[in-house]
């Protein structure tokens, strides 16, 4: 079975809420003050012209992976070596989430459980999705959780009306001025920009020629619901304490106290959360073993999951407590991965997909 | 494969064993309930902080009518350096853990207010056991210690009724947030409810607090000054955090009492040259509540002009006020100068770093603008209690 375009959406829908709500909000904050909500409605439309670069490529390669289809651009080696560079990279990055996840949720449900459990726990749970089921359980996991977290969010966002200081939001614009909303917008757009897996997926979709729209919209629903987000928490917070609260959005919830009988909203919140945190690691985890397996020439890939996960596990805990949380944002992925991996590597794949479709056609 | 399946049952296994509940595992009654917290100056500079803890047991035999006199709470009192090292220090003299998660409110005595409370905010936002849904009070002439003391006979804990009753009559539980959102700002200065300790009468045989002061902040946070009773509404309301107010007005021929809720305020700024001028707009419907003139309310060629006279009197009262809180404190507490910032983005540029020196010589325009929509459950008065012949 392949995934639909329905499970797609919400595919891509959870793990792009997941980390817009979670993690990009605060740094905005900071770059842009009050302005950080046209930052990313900026970061939205960023988020939605490299989406569209990136399916247009799968698109054209539809029956391939990344892994594959630039061996057949470059040629064996060069191909190899972007498929390769591709992999490494999103070994990090799901280390890097799978690490923050943890401490996360060790700084506010579990105090005293060491990181290396909740990190264990998750990798287990992420190996059994992959083994069971692949990649088309995952897509029927966030089928499930994605309706849930929209709904959760939503009903916070409405309770949290009350909180709200409109006042804080002015000015708009005279305070920060372009350069800083357009700089603030590059730290959603990046995270955005995670859509770019879908060069690995496109094989396993049902219908890959239709599939423009679902992706798109399933950027364009995080990206709205993150401008959301970031006027409510500058108007219940200010810019000043909005700008260092390390996860904004759940201290928000935190604050809703709707007539003194709805109240610590965050753990419901932040138990859909989890699942959706999940689905996200766990197609990382497929990516990385499929893509792995196809890089090496592993018949079975599902031998890789294991390796992978043990890799993953591994590098998610070395940094722990010597590198800040959101380091690897700041130093790797906005600066680094975002230009090349995002941006720059998927026009030139475009452009030489569109070359050699040119060439073989006059041949 | 069934060979994998096994090795996964096991590693599920194992992953249970190993369950989170074991580190973390806390049963509700091995939680001591710490809902109020005072912070206070103590003598060679170091902090005391009492903590106002609830003693669970008692809950039942107080319910019962078995327990009474009886406490539902202790006041564990501390003295450091830092919040933080206070906490461990309090956590040293009970049996259970601390449990930050329910506290109410903060009170911090005023020796602590006028010395500087910079260093004692931070906690407050960056301990995640904490929530920030707390209310923050300065205590009059006094000791943060000495509140939680208090026995109210409205509830076993005299931080909740502060809360409560700060809700009532000014701010409510958001005034931690409130005031965080003030720190820091160029054009606004903090303002935090202050809560007084009204002594033991015939009457009463509990002593029993009182919110009706506002202390005034710096932006060293600092508390440099403070307003009471109908000042510090007037405070609020041009703030913008006022939600009602009942204030009597003396009239030539009697008293009027006016309920006015719905309360709104919008100030607009000019600046022409170094003339700052700000024209404050205070708006609210109003509902009598008790008519000791002459007027005839129900009328409405008498009602008219009497909410002028009213209207007018109220401006020039918070305009006093207004014009108090310039001369003598200097501190924007109304957040004129955020107005200013609004409207004159580029103008405050040039002139918010010398604010606190602009701020005493704005030129204030209070417009109260009070309409009575309701006379109440009578119309004209009772005959017999002041009727016109």
């Amino acid at each position: 079975m392949k995934i639909s375009t329905w499970q797609l959406f919400w595919m891509f829908t959870t793990l792009e809420i997941s980390m817009s709500i979670w993690l990009t909000i605060s740094p905005t904050i900071e770059i842009a003050r009050q302005d950080a909500w046209i930052s990313l409605a900026v970061a939205g439309l960023i988020g939605v012209a490299v989406t569209f670069i990136c399916i247009r490529v799968s698109q054209r390669h539809s029956a391939l992976t990344l892994v594959e289809f630039a061996q057949k651009l470059f040629g064996k080696w060069i191909g190899k070596l972007i498929g390769a560079l591709y992999i490494l990279m999103w070994f990090s990055v799901c280390s890097d989430i799978l690490r923050i996840f943890s401490l996360f949720v060790k700084q506010y449900l579990f105090h005293e459980t060491p990181i290396w459990i909740i990190a264990a726990l998750m990798v287990a749970a992420m190996v059994y999705v992959n083994y069971a089921g692949s990649v088309e359980a995952i897509a029927r996991i966030s089928e499930l959780m994605g309706p849930l977290l929209l709904i959760g969010i939503f009903i916070t966002f409405g309770l949290n009306i009350t909180n709200l200081h409109p006042a804080l939001l002015f000015p708009v614009f005279a305070d920060t001025g372009a350069m800083p909303i357009i700089r603030g917008s590059f730290v959603n757009a990046s995270f955005l920009g995670e859509s770019m897996m879908i060069m690995m997926l496109t094989p396993f979709i049902a219908n890959s020629q239709k599939m423009l729209k679902p992706v798109l919209l399933a950027i364009c629903i995080p990206s709205v619901i993150a401008v959301i987000a970031a006027i409510m928490i500058i108007a219940t917070f200010g810019t000043n304490v909005g700008s260092t609260l390390v996860f904004p959005y759940f201290s928000m919830v935190r604050f809703i106290n709707y007539l003194d009988f709805i109240q610590n909203m965050d753990v419901w919140v932040m138990f859909v959360w989890i699942f959706c945190v999940f689905v996200k690691l766990a197609i990382y985890l497929f990516i990385n073993s499929y893509g792995t397996a196809q890089l090496l020439g592993i018949k079975n890939w599902k031998v890789m999951i294991f390796i992978s996960a043990i890799v993953i596990y591994v590098i998610s805990l070395v940094p722990a407590n010597i590198v800040g949380m959101l380091d690897y944002a700041n130093y790797v992925w906005i600066i680094y991965v975002f230009p090349i991996f995002i941006v720059g590597l998927p026009i030139v794949l475009l452009l030489v997909s569109l070359l050699r479709g040119r060439q073989t056609a006059r041949a | 494969m069934k060979k994998r399946t096994v090795i996964l049952g096991l590693f599920v296994l194992l992953v249970l064993l190993v369950l989170p509940g074991c580190w973390d595992r806390h049963e509700i009654n091995n939680y001591a309930f710490w809902i109020g917290t005072a912070l206070d100056a103590g003598k060679d500079g170091k902090l005391v902080k009492s903590a106002q803890v609830a003693i669970p047991a008692d809950f039942k035999s107080i319910r019962e009518g078995g327990g009474k006199g009886q406490r539902a709470n202790i006041v564990l009192t501390a003295s450091g350096q830092t919040v933080g090292d206070l906490i461990q220090q309090i956590q040293d003299k009970l049996p259970r853990k601390v449990f930050l998660g329910h506290r109410r409110a903060i009170f911090i005595g005023e020796k602590l207010a006028r010395k500087g409370i910079k260093d004692i905010m931070d906690q407050f936002t960056r301990n995640t056991d904490t929530r920030m849904r707390t209310d923050i009070f300065v205590v009059n002439n006094g000791e943060g210690k000495d509140v939680l003391k208090i026995n109210s006979p409205f509830n076993q804990f005299s931080s909740i009724v502060a809360v409560d009753q700060d809700r009532y009559c000014r701010l409510g539980d958001t005034a931690l947030r409130d005031v965080l959102l003030d720190i820091g700002r160029d054009g606004i200065r903090p303002a935090m409810p202050m809560i007084d300790i009204a002594p033991k009468n015939e009457q009463e045989k509990h002593e029993v607090i009182e919110v009706k002061s506002v202390a005034i902040f710096n932006r060293d946070l600092q508390m440099v000054g403070e307003v009471t009773g109908r000042e510090s509404l007037e405070l609020f309301w041009v703030k913008g955090v006022l939600q009602n107010l009942l204030i009597p007005e003396e009239m030539e021929t009697g008293n009027i009492t006016i309920y006015e809720s719905n309360l709104k305020k919008n100030i607009r700024t000019t600046i022409e040259g170094d003339r700052i001028k700000a024209y404050v707009k205070l708006e609210g419907s109003g509902r009598v509540l008790e008519n000791n003139t002459d007027i005839d309310i129900s009328v409405s060629k008498e009602r008219i002009p009497l909410e002028r006279k009213l209207n007018e009197l109220k401006s020039k009262q918070v305009e006093a006020t207004v014009k108090k809180i310039q001369k003598q404190y200097g501190q924007d507490v109304f957040g004129i100068g955020e107005e200013i910032h609004r409207e004159h983005p580029y103008k405050w540029k040039e002139i918010k770093h010398k604010w606190d020196e602009l701020f005493p010589n704005v030129e204030v325009t209070v417009k109260v603008k009070i309409k009575i929509q309701n006379t109440g459950a009578i119309g004209k008065r009772v005959p017999g209690i002041g009727d016109r012949k």
